[in-house]
C-alpha cells in the first residue's frame, strides 16, 4: 500500500537540493520521484493537488530546457514547490479522503458526449475495459473463481502473438549449378528433395495465492502441457526437358509452385498461420497432453470473500524446433552436373511471466517479464559430405575471401538475386550462416499496455523480393489532397480543448482502405504496404493488425515523410482522441497510440529534442495528469527525461590520468593491444551512431544533424593521415619498412576482430600515393596488396560487402558504403508513388523506398547490438589519442613524399 | 568489348548521384537497388562502337578525404562535377585536377567537367563562361546538364568515353613517336 508520506520525503527532498542549488538533471530527477509518489496516492485525482503538481513540474521543465538555472529560477521552484506542500499539508483532506477514496469512487474528468454514440456495441460489461487508474474503482465482474477475465489476459496474449509473427520462413536455398545455361539439346533432370521437420512443446501454468483477512493462504495452481512432434513433410520432385526456360523458372520461383503442390495444401506452417493459434487448436494435434490439477492448500475455501489481497502468477515456457533440409541434383542425358544440400535448424525458447496482483477484484499491479531465444544454424555443402566447418579458417584474408566468394564452391550466395540482397544476407548472416549465434530478445510490459519487443525479422527478403511489375491493389478511398507545406508548430496539449472530429483520418479505427497494398498475395500480411497518406500510415504503425515488421520499419523510417514534432503531435491528437471514449475499441486504439508515443520519444535524437518538440510532449505529460492518467503521465515523463539526460559519455571526454615519464612510441606496445583499442574507440563511436543520422545525410548532408555520424568519419580520416604521417616521417628506410610491417600486424589484428573501420583507416594509408609510390621491401608490398583487393569498388563493392557479410559479429563496418547506398536508394526512388501507378494521385507516400531504407538501416542496428569483449587499456588508450591528435595534411604527405623519392611524372 | 572505369567525384549536394542513377536507369522501374552486382555498369554506344561503362560514383563518401586516392588510382576517366546553383562547390573541385594528376602520376587524365542542375537556373551561381574558363584551363570536355530532366545526361558520359579514346591514342602515339626517336 502506498504511503502518504513517500511524498512529504520526495517533496522535502526536492526543496532541499533546490535550497542548495543543485544542477537541473537532479531538480529534473526528483520531480519525477514526486510525480511517482503522487500518483500511488488514492487521493491522486482531487483536481486542486493535480494543478499544484502540474504548477511545479512546468516550472521545472520549463527551467531545465535552458543551460543553467539562475537564482530566480531555483527561488521560483521553491515557491511552487512549498505551495504544493502547503497545499498536500492543510488543505488536502487527506487521511480522510485516502479511506474514503479505497471504498467510493471519486468522480474523475468528465466524458465527452461522443461516448453515447460509439458504445453501442459494447454489450456486455465484462469486455468493458478497466483502465488501471488509481482512483478508478468502477471494477470488473470477473465470473468465477479462478477465471481470468478477458481484459486480464490481454498483456502477455498480445505479446506472445506479437513473438509469434516471427515464423519461420520456409527455407528455400537456390542452388546454382556450374555451366547449367550450355546451349546442347540434352535431356536436363532436375530433382529437388526438401524434407522439414517441427516439434514444439509448451507449458502454462497459472498460480493463484489469495490473502484473506483472516491471514490464511489460499492457492490455486494449474499447469498444462501441450507438445507436438513432427509434420514430416517429403517433397520429390523432377523436372525434364531440353532446358525449356519455363520449368525452371517456375522451379525456381517456390512459393508458387509450393501452392499448387497438393500435398502441401494441409501444410500451413511454413506458410502463415502463427504458431499461437495452432497450440490452440488442440484437436489438430494427436499427440496431445493435457493435465488441469488445481490444488487447494488451507481450504477456507467458499467462505465469502472480503477485500484481500491476492497474486496470480502466469507462466508460460514454449519451445520449438524446426528442421527443414533441401537437396538438388541436376543431370544431363544421365550425366550428374552438380549436387547440393543445404540444412537449416530453427530453434526458438520462450519464457514469460506475468504477476497481477490484486485487492479483491480490482487490479492493483501487473507486472510482465520474459525471454526469447532464437537460435538458427545453416549447413551448407553436397550431400554426403561434411557441411562447412562452423567457423571459417582464418587463415588469409585473400583466401578468406575466395572460400566465400566463389561460385565454384558450395557458394553461400543463394540469397543473390533478392533486392538488397547484400544487406539481406548481412542481416541474415547475423543470425546464421556456417555459425551459431544466439539472440536473446527481452520484453517486459506493465499496467500501462506499453510492450516493448525488439524484433528481429527473417520475412523482410521475401517482402523485397519482388519483380518490378507486381500489381497493386489501389486504395478504395483516398484522402484529401492536403499539400505537404504547413508544419504544425508545438502544441500546448494542456490547453488545447477540441481535439478532432471523426473525418479526420488520424482519427479513425481502419485505415485500409486508403492503403496501398500488393494484390497478389495473402491480404492477411500486413507485409504488403506500398504506400498510401501520411496519416494512414501513421495510424496503420499504432495497429496490431500492422505487423511488428511494419511498425519497425515505420519508426526507422518515418522522418522521410514526417517530422518527429508532427508525428508526435498527431498521434496525441490521436490518443486524446480515442482516450474520449471508453468502449473497447478507442480505449485500445489509445493504449496502442500510447505505446507509439513511447517509442518515438525513446529514440528521438538529440537533434531533435529541442523546444518545440519537449513543449508538446510535457504539455501532454500534464494533460495525462489532469485527466487522472498518472501511469501514462510517469512513464512518458520518464522516458523523456532519459532522452534529455542521456549520461552516456564519450570515451574520449574523460581526460588522460597518466603522463608518462618518457616520450612513448607505436612499438612500446603490441600490435594486437593496438587494435583491441582501436577497436574499443571505433565501437564507442560507431554505437553512438543514431539510424536517423544516417538517413538525414543521404537526405541533405547536414553536419549538424548527424553530430555522431561526422565524428565517426573523421576519425577514420584521422587514422589515416596518421598512419601516412608515422610511415613517412622516419629518415632511413629501414624505420619506414619498420612502420608499414607495424602497420600490417595490426591490420591483421583488425580483421580478426571484424573491425573494418580502422583496417580500412589503415589500408587506405598504406595504399596512398604518397606511400605507395616509394619503394618497398617485395615481401611487405606483396602483404599490403593482397589487403587492398578488399577496397576494389568493382561490382558495387562487391569483395568488401562478401567480406561483411561472412563476418562473425562484432563488427565494426566501414561506413562509407551504407552511406552510398542510402544516398542511392534515396536518389534513384520516387519519394511519392508515381502519379501514374495510384489514379494521379501525387501525395501517397512510396513505402517501397521506406522498406528499402528499413533494410539498411536495420542491418546497421542489429551490428550495434553486439558488443566486444575488450576493456580499456588506459596507456594504450591514451597514446592512440595524443598521438593521432598529430598528423600531416594531403599536401604536406606529398611534399615527404617527393623529398624521400624525386617526382618522375610522366608526360 | 571494351570496358571503361569512370570515377564521378564533386563535393556532396551536387546531384552525382542523380546523375549516375539517370544513366544507369534511364527507365522507370519500381525497386532500386544500388547494392546488386552490375547495378553501376552500362552498356552504350559511342560512335557506332559498344563498350562498358563502370561506375564509381564517390556520392556518400564525400567525407572520407582519406580514401579518394584509392577511389581514383581505381578509375580511367573522371567526370568532375559542381552544382552550378552553388559557387561553393565550384570553388571545392578547382584542385581535383591536380590530385588526379598526383595519383595517377601522368597529365594525361581523361577528365570531364560538369555543371549540374541547370534546371534550377533561377538560382544560378556559376556562370557557364566561369566553368568553360576552368575546363580551358585544365583542357578538358565541359558541359552543362540536369539528372531531374535527363538532360544531356547521356550525351555527358559518351563524351567521358571520346575522352578516354582520345587519351589513350594520344598516350599511344607519344610513345611511338618515342621509340622512334
Amino acid at each position: 500500500m502506498p504511503h502518504a508520506n513517500e511524498v512529504d520525503v520526495a517533496l522535502t527532498y526536492l526543496i532541499q537540493i533546490t535550497a542548495k542549488r543543485l544542477p537541473p538533471h537532479h531538480i529534473l530527477l526528483s520531480t519525477q520521484s514526486l510525480l511517482d509518489a503522487i500518483s500511488s496516492r488514492s487521493d491522486a485525482t482531487v483536481p486542486e493537488l493535480q494543478n499544484n503538481l502540474i504548477r511545479l513540474l512546468k516550472s521545472v521543465d520549463e527551467k531545465s530546457l535552458k543551460d543553467q538555472f539562475n537564482e530566480a529560477d531555483y527561488n521560483e521552484i521553491t515557491t511552487v514547490a512549498k505551495q504544493l506542500e502547503n497545499y498536500i499539508k492543510y488543505s488536502l483532506p487527506s487521511a480522510a479522503a485516502a479511506n474514503r477514496a479505497s471504498t467510493s469512487s471519486i468522480k474523475s474528468e468528465p466524458r465527452s458526449s461522443r461516448t453515447s454514440s460509439t458504445t453501442t456495441n459494447n454489450g456486455t460489461s465484462k469486455t468493458s475495459s478497466t483502465r488501471s487508474r488509481a482512483s478508478n474503482s468502477e471494477s470488473t465482474e470477473s465470473s468465477t473463481n479462478g477465471q481470468t477475465t478477458k481484459e486480464e489476459e490481454e498483456n502477455l496474449d498480445n505479446v506472445l502473438r506479437q513473438l509469434n509473427l516471427r515464423q519461420v520462413p520456409k527455407f528455400q536455398p537456390v542452388f546454382e549449378f556450374a555451366n547449367s545455361e550450355s546451349d546442347d539439346d540434352g535431356i536436363t533432370t532436375d530433382e529437388r528433395k526438401e524434407e522439414r521437420a517441427e516439434k514444439h512443446g509448451q507449458k502454462l501454468c497459472e498460480e493463484e495465492v489469495e490473502t484473506l483477512p483472516d491471514g490464511t493462504t489460499r492457492r490455486i495452481m494449474k499447469t498444462k502441457t501441450i507438445s507436438t512432434t513432427q509434420t514430416v513433410r517429403h517433397v520429390t520432385r523432377s523436372t525434364k526437358g531440353g532446358g525449356c526456360p519455363e520449368i525452371t523458372r517456375k522451379f525456381v520461383d517456390g512459393d508458387r509452385t509450393l501452392n499448387e503442390d497438393e500435398e502441401l495444401k494441409t501444410d500451413d506452417f511454413f506458410k502463415k498461420s502463427p504458431l499461437f493459434e495452432r497450440f490452440n487448436l488442440h484437436s489438430k494435434f494427436p499427440a496431445l497432453t493435457c493435465s488441469e490439477e488445481p490444488i487447494k492448500q488451507n481450504g477456507h475455501d467458499e467462505k465469502e470473500k472480503e477485500t484481500g489481497q491476492s497474486q496470480k502468477t502466469k507462466s508460460v515456457e514454449r519451445t520449438s524446433e524446426v528442421t527443414q533440409s533441401v537437396s538438388q541434383k541436376k543431370e544431363r542425358n544421365g550425366k550428374l552436373l552438380g549436387e547440393m544440400a543445404a540444412t537449416k535448424l530453427d530453434s526458438s525458447e520462450l519464457k514469460a511471466k506475468q504477476i497481477d496482483s490484486y485487492l479483491g477484484k480490482l487490479l492493483l499491479d501487473r507486472k510482465g517479464e520474459g525471454s526469447y531465444e532464437e537460435n538458427t544454424v545453416i549447413k551448407q555443402g553436397k550431400p554426403e559430405i561434411e557441411p562447412v566447418p562452423a567457423s571459417p579458417p582464418r587463415k588469409h584474408v585473400v583466401e578468406y575471401i575466395q572460400h566465400f566468394g566463389n561460385k565454384e564452391n558450395t557458394a553461400v550466395d543463394y540469397l543473390r538475386g533478392t533486392t538488397i540482397a547484400s544487406y539481406i544476407s548481412l542481416n541474415d548472416n547475423l543470425r546464421f550462416q556456417e555459425e551459431q549465434f544466439r539472440k536473446k530478445l527481452q520484453f517486459e510490459f506493465s499496467t500501462t499496455g506499453t510492450s516493448s519487443v525488439f524484433p528481429d525479422f527473417y520475412n523482410l527478403s521475401s517482402l523485397l523480393d519482388t519483380d518490378e511489375f507486381v500489381k497493386l491493389t489501389l486504395p478504395t478511398k483516398w484522402a484529401e489532397e492536403i499539400p505537404d507545406a504547413k508544419p504544425i508548430k508545438e502544441i500546448d496539449w494542456l490547453k488545447k480543448e477540441a481535439i478532432g472530429e471523426e473525418e479526420d483520418l488520424i482519427c479513425s479505427f481502419d485505415v485500409n482502405d486508403y492503403l496501398l497494398m500488393r494484390a497478389d498475395t495473402d491480404q492477411s500480411k500486413p507485409l504488403q504496404i506500398r504506400g498510401g497518406p501520411k496519416d494512414a500510415l501513421i495510424v496503420y504503425g499504432t495497429q496490431p493488425v500492422a505487423s511488428l515488421v511494419f511498425q519497425e520499419a515505420f519508426l526507422v523510417t518515418y522522418r522521410t515523410f514526417v517530422s518527429s514534432l508532427d508525428l508526435i503531435n498527431k498521434l496525441i491528437k490521436r490518443y486524446l482522441y480515442m482516450v474520449l471514449s471508453d468502449d473497447s475499441v478507442s480505449s485500445s486504439a489509445a493504449k496502442n497510440t500510447f505505446s507509439v508515443i513511447v517509442r518515438v520519444v525513446d529514440e528521438l535524437t538529440t537533434f531533435e529534442l529541442q523546444s518545440p518538440l519537449i513543449n508538446s510532449v510535457t504539455s501532454f505529460v500534464y494533460r495525462l495528469i489532469r485527466d487522472g492518467n498518472f501511469t501514462f503521465a510517469r512513464i512518458l515523463r520518464k522516458r523523456l527525461l532519459e532522452r534529455i539526460e542521456d549520461p552516456r559519455p564519450s570515451p574520449l571526454s574523460c581526460i588522460p590520468k597518466i603522463i608518462p615519464n618518457k616520450k612513448q612510441n607505436l612499438f612500446d606496445f603490441s600490435s594486437s593491444a593496438i587494435a583491441c583499442q582501436m577497436t574499443y574507440l571505433d565501437a564507442e563511436l560507431f554505437h553512438a551512431i543514431e539510424p536517423p543520422e544516417l538517413l538525414w545525410w543521404a537526405q541533405d548532408q547536414d553536419e549538424k544533424k548527424s553530430p555522431n555520424l561526422v565524428k565517426f568519419t573523421e576519425h577514420f580520416n584521422h587514422i589515416s593521415f596518421w598512419v601516412r604521417t608515422l610511415v613517412l616521417t622516419p629518415g632511413s628506410q629501414s624505420e619506414r619498412e619498420r612502420y608499414l610491417n607495424k602497420f600490417l600486424k595490426i591490420m591483421k589484428h583488425l580483421r580478426k576482430h571484424n573491425n573494418f573501420n580502422s583496417y580500412l583507416a589503415i589500408m587506405s594509408a598504406l595504399l596512398s600515393s604518397p606511400v605507395e609510390r616509394l619503394d618497398w621491401n617485395r615481401r611487405l608490398w606483396e602483404q599490403l596488396t593482397e589487403h587492398g583487393s578488399v577496397m576494389n569498388t568493382e561490382k558495387s563493392h562487391k569483395n568488401y560487402r562478401d567480406m561483411l557479410q561472412s563476418a562473425k559479429p562484432p563488427v565494426v563496418p566501414f561506413i562509407g558504403v551504407v552511406l552510398q547506398d542510402l544516398i542511392f536508394i534515396h536518389a534513384g526512388n520516387p519519394d511519392k508513388i508515381p502519379p501514374e501507378r495510384c489514379c494521379g494521385r501525387t501525395t501517397l507516400i512510396n513505402f517501397l523506398k521506406r522498406w528499402h531504407q528499413y533494410a539498411v538501416l536495420d542491418s546497421i542496428r542489429k551490428l550495434k547490438k553486439w558488443n566486444y569483449d575488450i576493456q580499456k587499456d588506459d596507456p594504450v588508450f591514451y597514446f592512440l589519442h595524443n598521438s593521432t591528435k598529430n598528423f600531416m595534411n594531403d599536401d604536406q604527405t606529398w611534399s615527404r613524399s617527393y623529398e624521400i623519392k624525386a617526382t618522375q611524372r610522366r608526360s | 568489348m571494351r570496358e571503361f572505369k569512370v570515377v564521378v567525384l564533386g563535393s556532396g549536394g551536387v546531384g552525382k548521384s542523380a546523375l549516375t542513377v539517370q544513366f544507369v536507369s534511364s527507365t522507370f522501374i519500381e525497386k532500386y537497388d544500388p547494392t546488386i552486382e552490375d547495378f553501376y555498369r552500362k552498356e552504350i554506344e559511342v560512335d557506332g562502337q559498344p563498350c562498358v561503362l563502370e561506375i564509381l560514383d564517390t556520392a556518400g563518401t564525400e567525407q572520407f578525404s582519406s580514401m579518394r586516392d584509392l577511389y581514383i588510382k581505381n578509375g580511367q576517366g573522371f567526370v568532375v562535377v559542381y552544382s552550378i546553383t552553388s559557387q561553393q562547390t565550384f570553388h571545392d573541385i578547382k584542385t581535383m585536377r591536380e590530385q588526379i594528376v598526383r595519383v595517377k602520376g601522368t597529365e594525361n587524365v581523361p577528365i570531364l567537367l560538369v555543371g549540374n542542375k541547370v534546371d534550377l537556373a533561377h538560382q544560378r551561381q556559376v556562370r557557364p563562361e566561369e566553368g568553360l574558363a576552368l575546363a580551358e584551363y585544365w583542357s578538358c570536355p565541359f558541359t552543362e546538364c540536369s539528372a531531374k530532366n535527363n538532360h544531356s545526361v547521356n550525351v555527358m558520359f559518351a563524351e567521358i568515353v571520346r575522352e578516354m579514346n582520345y587519351v589513350q591514342n594520344k598516350a599511344r602515339d607519344n610513345k611511338s613517336c618515342c621509340t622512334i626517336l
